[in-house]
């Protein structure tokens, strides 16, 4: 602790009446007061002597802020020793008291600094949204009051230099300051990585460094906010204790608002970003059949659920154009999320249609939808489809995937066929390399075709529902109607995930052939 | 998903993957691929040895990669359109791939096979075989 001098702490008039009690006790002596150093207080100042004297120190907390000198002669100076102590324990009293009068003060005017500083800095940040402006509001506030000849703020995840969010001073000082904080910081995160922290550093031996620098790891208690770094040059006194309270309290507003501001632009992005979902939705949920065509002699029916974050699947059936009583169904699946996803997804079933139209094979369908998208609209996404063309009198099936799950064809008496995919996934290559499959579906058989998003379905255990599953629960379905298989399946989904969201877009789509 | 990166040699990189692959985490993928790349590797073997599952995502993280194999630079969909027509017949044409896979588990392999990539990168039982036939 510094020593406090005497001549502050003791008023000569509140002192003297003291000396004067002394010197009654002796007449005729010679009273000193001096403070630490050895000069005598002004107006207490006393003619020197040669007499005999006595010395005590005046203490205040223990340590010595001053001496009391008593001189006197003859008979009288058996008792120097006891006035001086006296006087010495009076004066020591009074300084005492007087000490701890001025460390209130102090302490009043030190969070009186706190709270106008802390009030001016919420006034000036309290608007901002950008984190970069926080931090230079934070630097225009706090160097001015906090006597800092330089001032950086440093963003998260530049605590080891590289960028400064915001800097006060000369660019060279500020450059410095960068480097002179990096170990600092490191230190500070190292030996207290939960607290936001302060501290001063001594002068340091570098003369091109700074001597005194205040440093602050902005904190709360979700993240790292980034550091505030105060500098003061070799001409100016080092930060002292007040200053690395005030930089504390400082760092923990600041922390709080740079939170704020990053929660805002997280809520901002994520709206954004649910916007594009929405969109590509209602794009999406715009391309679904309201209601499928009626085929004598067939029945269809499906189902799709959507997921909140991915999915891009498409299901559609449709009567072909100019080819009476033929039928083409389709299953298609988007790698992506979003608008761009289901601007593909709008393209694919357009070039679908039309393709079909135009031919009786679904491999020369999907060939061609895949030069136009590969080679025209070239996507770097890509999709899978499973295509089939059906002459609703006949019962024969002429089918094609490009890279899709199986589709499988549930015979009445209960066999399972699954058609693999006869081509490559559309988007990937010029060519799909895809052929036909010909086959032929019997009264009460159906036709079963269905997204990855059943077989991939997730317990809450994170275990998938599988192909297996899904098999043996066709295989008991065998002869049943196409809306009960679609329920049935979907249900037997739904338990299997036991409540837990849906992680990817989920279809079925049942087309069966009605028994004779 | 773990994703780890070794140099076996001066120009092959293998980024291995462990865990499952899927639309929250492909993109760490091709930035994998990137930074391999651009530490210096010409070749690149994706060691999908300890993957549980794998998406259609996935799909697209070994396609970008071939494509940055390639010197070419693949968009983001979030980002734009792309051509990347030719890059099946380079992939055919070219005695010498640039992008190998190695030692896929079952349910990879049905992706692979479905999808119609085996058919377009070399498929390598296991990852020394693999950069054995990447250092070429």
């Amino acid at each position: 602790m510094a020593t406090i001098a005497l001549d502050r702490l003791l008023d000569p008039d509140a002192v003297r009446p003291l000396v004067d009690a002394a010197r009654a006790l002796l007449p005729g002596s010679t009273i000193t007061i001096c403070d630490a150093d050895g000069a005598p207080l002004a107006g207490l100042e006393a003619s020197a002597t040669s007499a005999p004297s006595a010395r005590r120190s005046i203490e205040v907390g223990g340590g010595p802020v001053g001496q009391v000198e008593v001189a006197a002669d003859g008979a009288l100076a058996a008792n120097l020793d006891a006035v001086a102590a006296l006087l010495a324990s009076s004066l020591s009293l009074a300084a005492s008291e007087a000490a701890a009068r001025r460390s209130v003060t102090a302490a009043a005017l030190d969070d009186l600094r706190e709270l106008s500083l802390l009030s001016k800095l919420a006034e000036t940040i309290g608007a901002a949204v950008d984190p970069d402006r926080i931090a230079g509001c934070v630097l225009e506030t706090i160097a001015r009051p906090l006597r800092a000849d330089v001032a950086i703020v440093l963003p998260a995840d530049r605590l080891d230099g590289g960028r400064v969010a915001a800097a006060l001073g000369e660019p060279g000082d500020v450059e410095r300051l960068v480097r002179d904080a990096t170990p600092l910081l490191a230190r500070l995160r190292a030996e207290d990585p939960v607290q936001g922290t302060c501290v001063d550093l001594d002068r340091l031996a570098d003369p091109d460094g700074f001597p005194s620098i205040v440093a602050a790891v902005l904190r709360t208690t979700e993240a790292t906010q980034g550091a505030i770094v105060l500098g003061r040059r070799w001409d100016a006194p080092p930060f002292e204790d007040i200053d690395r309270r005030l930089v504390a309290s400082v760092a923990s507003e600041t922390a709080v608002a740079l939170e704020r501001a990053s929660l805002q632009r997280e809520i901002v992005n994520r709206r954004r970003l649910d916007d594009e979902l929405a969109i590509g939705r209602r794009i999406q949920r715009s391309l679904m059949p309201r209601r499928f065509p009626s085929l004598p002699g067939w029945e269809i029916a499906a189902a799709y659920e959507a997921a909140r974050e991915i999915g891009g699947d498409l299901y559609d059936a449709f009567l072909l154009r100019d080819q009476p009583g033929r039928l083409a169904f389709l299953v298609a699946d988007v790698t992506g999320k979003g608008i761009p996803a289901a601007i593909l997804m709008a393209d694919t079933r357009a070039l679908l249609h039309a393709a079909a139209d135009w031919g009786p094979d679904p491999a020369e369908t999907l060939a061609r939808v895949n030069r136009i998208l590969v080679e025209e609209r070239a996507v770097s996404l890509f999709v899978t489809v499973a295509l089939g063309l059906i002459d609703a009198a006949s019962g024969d099936v002429a089918f094609a995937s490009a890279g899709h799950d199986p589709v499988h064809v549930l015979r009445v008496d209960g066999s399972l066929t699954a058609l693999e995919p006869t081509g490559r996934i559309i988007g990937l290559a010029a060519d799909i390399g895809a052929h036909d499959v010909r086959l032929s579906v019997g009264p009460g058989d159906a036709i079963v075709a269905h997204t990855d998003g059943i077989t991939e379905a997730r317990s809450p255990q994170g275990a998938f529902y599988g192909e297996d599953r899904l098999r043996a629960l066709l295989a008991s379905l065998a002869g049943r109607p196409a809306t009960e298989i679609v329920d049935t399946v979907i249900a037997d989904v739904a338990d299997f995930r036991a409540g837990s969201e849906p992680n990817d877009d989920l279809t079925l789509l049942v087309v069966r052939h009605l028994p004779a | 998903m773990d994703i780890t990166t070794e140099r076996p040699t001066a120009d092959v990189a293998v980024i291995a993957l462990a865990g499952e692959l899927d639309g929250s985490n492909f993109e760490n993928v091709i930035e994998a691929g990137r930074i391999a790349l651009a530490a210096g590797a010409s070749r690149v073997v994706i060691d999908l040895g300890e993957l549980t599952y794998m998406g259609s995502s996935g799909l697209v993280a070994i396609h970008s990669i071939a494509l940055l194999t390639r010197g070419r630079e693949p968009v983001s969909p979030e980002n734009g359109w792309q051509a990347i027509h030719d890059i099946g017949s380079e992939a055919a044409d070219a005695g010498d791939p640039t992008l190998h896979l190695a030692a896929p588990g079952p349910s990879v392999s049905r992706v692979l096979d479905r999808s119609g990539m085996s058919g377009l990168f070399p498929v390598h039982p296991d990852r020394g075989t693999a950069v054995a036939a990447a250092s070429g």
